[in-house]
């Protein structure tokens, strides 16, 4: 007796219940995959951000108000101390380092735009999940740090 | 016969490519010795139907892997006892059981038919069946069948007696 011989006919239909496994499986897969790039490419691309990029909209301002002739006016209810720059008797004091930008910039650390802390809201999602889509202004998002604007420090010394 | 094996590579390699006609018509060549295989582990044919879909699942998702296409049919035999015990293991309904007095019996099984035998193994307890489907028609010995299913192989002889008493009791009847 030999059991290769013993032979069963399944019953008729069960190929396509195979193959429409077959497919599902094939669908959450490739889900699955794709899942996982975009989760990486969201990480990679909050690592790669430079810090000081979340600060963009503070260090904007601090160059508009070094900027203006009229001194600091500034959106977060900053507003220099002006007795400082009188006497007692009302007359002006002229500082001696007026032109500096130590001399106007605040000791106090600005404070932090609270939607900054979320720097990803910089890079629109659909540009994150399409990186080589054509309205992506750069299509290599290793690039995207050189977008951003040069650094407070680079202009202040522009400015002294 | 060599023709025969260079058709299954053929097939083997246009299966692998996800042709539907191939992997159709690897499927009703090796459809009714799969068949035959999980209709012995299992106790209806509608386990054996299940069991079935999930072997040929598993043999069109690691086709790529097979090494010598000639061998297909021997492949997939082995793919269907594999998921066959791996649902026993799932299932836990193997139990161990050490019986290290027993001994082992021969049993002629030539009188009978085939589907009277299947029909008598489908009635067996699943470890029972599969310890009986392992040693006495797969021909693996007693440790490997011991070790395949996570058993001592003393409790594996005394499974394989208990078998064989229970099925030479419903074949007599």
């Amino acid at each position: 007796m030999d059991w290769k011989d013993y032979l069963e006919q399944p019953d008729s239909g069960l190929f396509e219940k195979i193959e429409r496994r077959l497919r599902r499986r094939r669908l959450m897969r490739r889900a699955g995959v794709a899942a996982t790039v975009a989760v990486v490419a969201a990480v990679a691309a909050l690592a790669l951000w430079p810090a000081s990029a979340g600060n963009e909209s503070d260090a904007s301002q601090q160059v508009a108000m070094l900027q203006s002739p009229e001194g600091i006016s500034r959106s977060d209810g900053f507003r220099p101390d002006k007795s400082a720059v009188s006497n007692e008797n009302g007359e002006a004091l002229k500082p001696a380092t007026s032109n500096t930008p130590e001399a106007v910039m605040p000791d106090r650390k600005p404070r932090k735009d609270p939607s900054s802390l979320f720097r990803l809201r910089r890079i629109p999602l659909w540009m994150l999940l399409m990186p080589s889509h054509p309205l992506v202004p750069s299509r290599n998002p290793f690039l995207w740090r050189q977008m951003k604007p040069r650094s407070v420090s680079f202009r202040r010394e522009k400015l002294t | 016969m060599k023709k025969m094996s260079e058709e299954y590579t053929q097939l083997v390699k246009k299966c692998c490519k996800r042709d539907e006609r191939a992997m159709r018509s690897l499927y009703e060549e090796m459809a009714p010795m799969a068949m035959g295989v999980c209709m012995r582990y299992s106790r209806s044919r509608e386990e054996a139907q299940d069991l079935m879909q999930d072997g040929f699942i598993k043999v069109f998702e690691k086709l790529r892997s097979l090494k010598d296409p000639e061998k297909v049919g021997a492949w997939i035999h082995q793919i269907m006892v594999n998921v066959c015990i791996d649902s026993f293991h799932s299932r836990k309904e193997l139990r161990c059981l050490d019986d290290s007095d027993a001994e082992p019996v021969t049993m002629p099984l030539d009188p009978f038919a085939m589907e009277e035998i299947v029909a008598a193994i489908q009635q067996l307890p699943p470890h029972q069946r599969a310890v009986f489907n392992l040693v006495e028609i797969e021909g693996y010995s007693c440790e490997e069948t011991a070790q395949r299913l996570r058993q001592k192989a003393s409790a594996v002889r005394a499974t394989l007696c208990r078998a064989k008493a229970a099925l030479r009791g419903m074949l007599n009847n």
